[in-house]
């Protein structure tokens, strides 16, 4: 019972979040110079009653509260709008949209947790010799290097020379694993690993510290007095206990991926919620900016009350506030 | 064995598993087994040197006679524009209008140092009063700044950045404004979890009982023992705040050229690598090197800060294990380079 | 005419039988010779039918209607699906001047049997009334097809001034098609007026069909008349604009411009729309309705053309090419400047440099700004910064003389009125900064000036500013640079109301111009850019007036012959540079990369001058891979 209640105090306040968010996102855009919207939609050369007709259909001319409510009348019946530019509801643009920014972080996470886990364990189980030393100064390497830095690396170092000798399996752009499983790996394999990169640094270095500290704990020292190998007593006691804070930021990190990875989108031509939300901006089509902005809030929202479920189920000691 | 570390034994195994603090001596302590630290050593030493040929970007534009800004056509780039490369004119290479690429890092260390520290100062001020506040008080005031914690945090930093560009105008205090706002919420939740573990304890009970009020519980008692992992937070933070000022950089929405920061010149860079080499390994190495210094640091500070060091590595040196992270997680101090 | 020209049409008809023999007999050596006026290797051999044409393109044309489209980017695909009464043929000229040049720029017929003339009648009454006339054949891709007609060209003339999406310039056919300024302002006033009904796909067809052009009719469905306000040398160059594609009756349905229109786009060209993802794809396909008899310009080599849109890096498009994953990109991505150096030196045979005729970029002077004491409103100031302006570090920045022209005049080669005049002549054209800034003391400002310098954000863009930001530095100029999205606040900076220029937000700014055909273009290169015009969207951002110019125009307009219109847009040419209405800089070429298996006429991509890029209709792919 007091379960529940968590979990509807959780979803409430989450969506008062999300309100905020929103109305946030919606305020910033209005400190825009009136008619630049209509402009930047209107082609080369646009009458100047041209922009008014296109200002009134689109309905850039009502005060501000107006806009804002009709917005949440057709939010409440489930409908994000539609776009500024293309007339596109932004549901459809989503539903495009969405498998591929998952596609890129589904993938990715798979890359960064089996990267960082095994080496953060390995370096955890012999602190401080060879492994971890050499681990942590790659770790900061990963940690240090931005996206779009190495993403150019990687098409031009990688992409480029494969296929100029004639190796063409890995490509750029997006291709869906319906289109046959290689092929959905040999175009995402770039991007897992430009995303994996910085992440795998992160996942590492928790690892190694939760697992150090869980090997500090009495029980464990216990463990080892019974005689237990020191294999054993990593993997079958310490690295259990030590998940947890990984568990937990991972679900923060997949919700807040899932809201568009712009860079590694932007550096690939992945055409997810990342590339297409800068256009939006640029453009300033409020319904789809405020459509990615509320998804991707949603997801990390999500996510957090995941986590804390996660936490409050495994952990009876934390206290539910 | 000197007396020393004996003393430090004797006063480690006493401490136990507590993580209080008191006095100042402990601080005496932290900044031995700093200095022990090879590793946290040799980046602070780093640190510096880079602040200081920052500093001295000046002196080394005279000495070249290359300005920031200036262009050199005719000795900088070929008839075709292509960049020329190190050398006895240009001793790390030019960029695409035949500027001094050597000069430019010298500039472009100025703000990026500038920026991770200022917004690393800005963020961690308010992250600590906020998490300070809704840690000690709890209840209505809590809930209402974690949830605006949290909106915060779940808002897509690069969407904002973006907009605010397009808003505004991209500039540095722009670039500083859009950092700070981030980087303060994540130590935010931090302080907030540290803050409600410390405010359990007994010792704070004993200064509540002999009357003394919430702010000078807050800012005298709990605050000197959140100074360590906020210290080390902090410095986390610095190399964040770069690669973040060198992302929007990237967009177009940071620094605006002419003025030199790592992150437009890496931008710059994107189109020209294939025939200049240097263009994008420079810079590319000055942020590199400059973000492992910090997180470095960080780590060892991090170290140097946990009395728990000498117990459990006695017989080794004395690199140690990273402090336990308490609190909820998702906390800052990581580079995050992507969202 | 060379006889590759008359192996593009199907001259069976009017050859002789001994002359068709030769011609025959020289087919295989006509190609190579049609190539030769190219600079790079010759045919590459015999057009190849199949394969999958794969495109890349940033954002893509936005619009497949064919009203508002007005960026090169929907040109390439128009081509496949819009035709148009008369057009040019893709000859792919390498300069600016010469016979090939002068045939990719001279008009050919396309939908109409042949291009008006006072010689074959078409054009009458005294040069005001236009005959066109339509070949039976050609068809819509509606089932079943059915033959495209007179009035299906008015539709489309009565769709520019829709009131959701216009047509992209509306100012060459109301100042010369009778009666049009008239339909467009009662459409207007009907739409914007008070309690006006909303503008819906019925209500604007209804509208638009209710009401005539005057100056358009349709004497029988074959035939469309167009009778215009005053002679004028270059109408012809005007109805050859891809605005005046034939526009089916179903469009009636959908508002123009209109994301539903880009899902029902018909073609009665070789290719058609068979689906358009926005942001992603387009993908054409051969159009069963049309024949090869009926059109003298293009072909259908290969089966099927997909369009990727979302890449946004230059040194992607040269990765993906090189890579052989992608074919060719859409005029709106470029592969990057510095490559192209390495590639020249190469000798690679897919890169391609073609020749054009823009003003890109210019610095556009905003005359109205108040900044420093109205310093913009100063000839000495302007004049100051043309001699300060380095323009050889900026030709050297931009890629060179391979890829671009230094201009010293406001009419680029290749367009009515250039001359090799040069006004403002610097040593090695690397600026003069004792004489900038001795023009500047005299015109008040000895201790120097600053001024605001509006640009697009783009890398390219913000190259070109931090040059000649360095450049005027040294006569003592600051200019503060003003980055803005290309799309929105850019444009509506730029000077768009008189208000915006008075505010002095910029005082100069970066701006380019591609005329929309070459020739007798003045009516595309003078009178948009210089004639008195300051209201919103002109293209004379600066606003700058001056009463001679205006009635050079207006006397070059009517002029009864070509050269004598010539001369006139070469006075207005120099006047404008007198009074420093502009700096002109640079006119960039065309660099275009393909794959391997792009050929074409002259090996590898093709060149059209209407479309400013390759014309898909005239590529095939060998070797064939789907």
């Amino acid at each position: 019972m007091r379960l529940l209640q968590f979990l509807l105090r959780r979803i409430l306040t989450g969506i008062l979040v999300l309100w905020v968010v929103s109305l946030g996102a919606f305020l910033l855009f209005f400190a825009r110079p009136a008619g630049s919207v209509a402009r930047s939609l209107a082609g080369k050369e646009p009458s100047a009653a041209a922009l008014q007709l296109i200002t009134r259909q689109l309905g850039l001319d009502q005060p501000i509260p107006v806009q804002y409510w009709h917005f949440v009348d057709r939010l409440l019946h489930g409908n994000l709008g539609y776009s500024y530019a293309t007339g596109e509801s932004v549901n459809s643009i989503l539903a495009q949209d969405l498998p591929r920014t998952a596609s890129v972080v589904v993938g990715g996470m798979v890359m960064w947790l089996f990267v960082g886990l095994s080496v953060g364990i390995l370096s955890a189980a012999r602190a401080r010799g060879l492994f971890d030393r050499i681990a942590t100064l790659g770790v900061l390497a990963g940690l240090s290097l931005p996206t779009f830095v190495l993403g150019q690396l990687l098409l031009w170092g990688v992409f480029l020379q494969l296929n100029k000798r004639g190796f063409t399996w890995i490509q750029d752009g997006y291709a869906g694993p319906s289109q046959g499983i290689g092929t959905w790996i040999g175009h995402m394999l770039l991007p897992w690993i430009t995303l994996a990169t910085g992440s795998a640094a992160v996942y590492c270095r928790l690892t190694r510290g939760s697992l150090l500290d869980t090997l500090g704990e009495d029980y464990i020292r216990t463990a080892r007095a019974k005689g237990l190998t020191e294999r054993r007593v990593i993997f079958r006691h310490a690295v259990r206990a030590a998940l947890t804070p990984v568990v937990s930021q991972l679900g923060i990190d997949v919700g807040t991926l899932l809201g568009g990875v712009v860079v590694t989108e932007t550096v690939f031509g992945i055409g997810g919620i990342g590339q297409d939300s800068v256009n939006a901006i640029v453009q300033g089509n409020l319904p789809v900016i405020l459509g990615f902005v509320l998804v991707a809030a949603a997801f990390v929202v999500a996510a957090n009350i995941i986590v804390d479920l996660c936490y409050a189920l495994l952990d009876p000691r934390v206290r539910i506030t | 064995m000197s007396i020393t570390n004996i003393e430090a034994q004797s006063q480690a195994v006493q401490a136990a598993p507590v993580v209080m603090v008191e006095g100042r001596s402990q601080w005496r302590l932290t900044w031995r087994r700093l200095l022990r630290d090879r590793m946290a050593v040799a980046s602070g030493i780093v640190i510096l040197v880079i602040a200081g040929l920052a500093i001295a970007a000046p002196a080394f534009a005279a000495l070249t006679g290359h300005g920031q800004v200036q262009q050199f056509p005719n000795t900088g780039i070929s008839i075709t524009g292509a960049p020329t490369g190190p050398g006895h004119t240009f001793w790390l290479g030019a960029d695409e209008l035949g500027r001094d690429l050597f000069v430019r890092l010298l500039y472009g260390a100025r703000i990026s140092l500038f920026v991770g520290v200022v917004t690393t100062a800005i963020g961690t001020a308010a992250g600590v009063a906020v998490g300070l506040i809704a840690g000690y008080f709890g209840g209505w005031i809590d809930m209402a700044l974690s949830r605006f914690v949290d909106a915060v945090l779940a808002f897509p930093y690069i969407m904002l950045g973006l907009a605010l560009a397009v808003v505004f105008g991209p500039s540095l205090p722009m670039v500083i404004g859009v950092i700070s706002f981030f980087a303060w919420a994540g130590i935010a939740r931090v302080v907030r979890g540290q803050t409600i573990s410390i405010k359990e304890r007994e010792y704070i009970e004993a200064a509540r009982s002999i009357g003394a009020g919430p702010w000078r519980i807050m800012f005298i008692e709990i605050l000197p023992n959140l100074i360590g992992p906020v210290l080390v937070l902090a410095t986390l933070s610095v190399p964040a705040a770069i690669i973040f000022e060198a992302t929007l950089s990237f967009l177009g929405l940071g620094v605006q050229p002419p003025t030199a920061s790592w992150g437009n010149i890496l931008a710059g860079a994107q189109n020209y690598y294939s025939v200049a080499w240097w263009y994008l390994v420079f810079p590319a190495a000055a942020l590199l090197i400059t973000t492992t210094a910090f997180n470095l640091l960080g780590d060892g500070i991090r170290d140097a800060l946990d009395p728990r060091t000498e117990r459990l590595f006695a017989s080794r040196r004395s690199r140690s294990r990273p402090a336990p992270e308490a609190g909820p997680p998702g906390a800052g101090g990581t580079a995050r380079a992507e969202t | 005419m060379t006889r590759c020209s008359s192996l593009d049409k199907t001259g069976r008809r009017t050859a002789p039988r001994l002359a068709a023999l030769v011609v025959a007999v020289l087919a295989g050596a006509g190609l190579a010779a049609c190539s030769s006026t190219a600079t790079s290797s010759g045919s590459a051999g015999k057009p190849v039918y199949g394969g999958t044409l794969r495109v890349i393109s940033n954002a893509g044309p936005g619009e497949l209607d064919p009203v508002p489209t007005y960026n090169f980017a929907g040109y390439e695909l128009e081509r496949g699906y819009a035709r148009q009464l008369i057009s040019y043929p893709t000859t792919s000229p390498a300069t600016t001047s010469g016979p090939a040049w002068t045939q990719a720029n001279t008009l050919v017929p396309d939908v109409a049997t042949e291009v008006p003339s006072a010689a074959n009648g078409g054009i009458t009454d005294g040069g005001l009334l236009y005959t066109y006339h339509i070949r039976p054949g050609v068809a819509w891709n509606s089932s079943p097809p059915r033959q495209v007609t007179a009035d299906d060209f008015i539709r489309e003339f009565k769709a520019f001034c829709n009131p959701t999406f216009p047509v992209g310039n509306v100012t060459y056919y109301n100042s010369t098609i009778a009666g049009f300024a008239a339909y467009c302002t009662a459409e207007d006033n009907h739409f914007s007026a008070k309690g006006a009904p909303a503008a819906t796909a019925a209500s604007v067809a209804a509208w638009q069909d209710g009401h005539a052009i005057a100056g358009l009719s349709a004497p029988n469905p074959l035939t469309l008349q167009v009778r215009i306000m005053q002679p004028a040398s270059d109408f012809n160059n005007i109805m050859a604009l891809p605005f005046v594609s034939a526009r089916p009756a179903e469009y009636d349905r959908y508002l123009p411009g209109s994301n539903q229109l880009n899902q029902h786009i018909m073609s009665d060209g070789p290719y058609q729309i068979s689906s358009y993802t926005p942001n992603k794809q387009i993908v054409l396909t051969r159009n069963p309705a049309w024949k090869q008899a009926t059109d003298p310009l293009r072909h259908q080599y290969v089966d099927k053309v997909v369009v990727t849109l979302g890449t946004s890096s230059d040194q992607t498009v040269l990765t993906d090419i090189q890579a052989n994953s992608e074919d060719l990109f859409l005029a709106d991505l470029g592969i990057p400047s510095q490559s192209i150096a390495g590639l020249e030196g190469s000798h690679d045979p897919r890169l391609r440099i073609w020749p054009s005729t823009n003003l890109n970029p210019y610095i556009i002077f905003n005359l109205r700004s108040p900044n420093s004491g109205a310093a913009m409103s100063k000839l000495g100031v302007r004049q100051a910064i043309e001699y300060g302006v380095d323009k050889e570090a900026l030709l050297r920045v931009e890629g060179g003389s391979a890829l671009n022209a230094l201009l010293d005049g406001a009419i680029p080669p290749g367009n009515a009125g250039y001359t090799p005049a040069n006004p403002y002549a610097t040593p090695g054209d690397a600026g003069n900064p004792a004489k900038c800034k001795s023009l500047l003391a005299a015109a008040g400002y000895p201790h120097g000036l600053t001024l605001n310098y509006l640009y697009p954000n783009d890398s390219n863009d913000t190259t070109i500013f931090q040059s000649i930001q360095g450049g005027l530095r040294s006569c003592g100029i600051t200019l503060v640079g003003k980055p803005e999205p290309s799309g929105g606040a850019y444009f509506t900076d730029l000077g768009n109301t008189p208000q915006t220029n008075e505010l002095g937000t910029w005082d100069m700014a970066t701006g380019s111009w591609f005329p929309d055909w070459a020739g007798n273009n003045g009516r595309t290169v003078v009178q948009p850019i210089f004639q008195t015009n300051c209201v919103l969207g002109t293209v004379n951002a600066g606003c700058y007036s001056s009463k001679a110019v205006d009635s050079l125009i207006a006397e070059a307009l009517k002029a009864s012959s070509v050269p004598a219109a010539i001369k006139l847009w070469q006075q207005a040419g120099t006047d404008v540079m007198n009074d420093a209405a502009i700096v002109p800089l640079l006119s960039s070429k065309d660099a275009l990369y393909a794959s391997s298996r792009v050929k074409s006429a002259v090996g590898t991509a093709n060149f059209s001058t209407l479309i400013q890029g390759w014309d898909f209709t005239n590529i095939w792919l060998d070797p064939n891979t789907p």
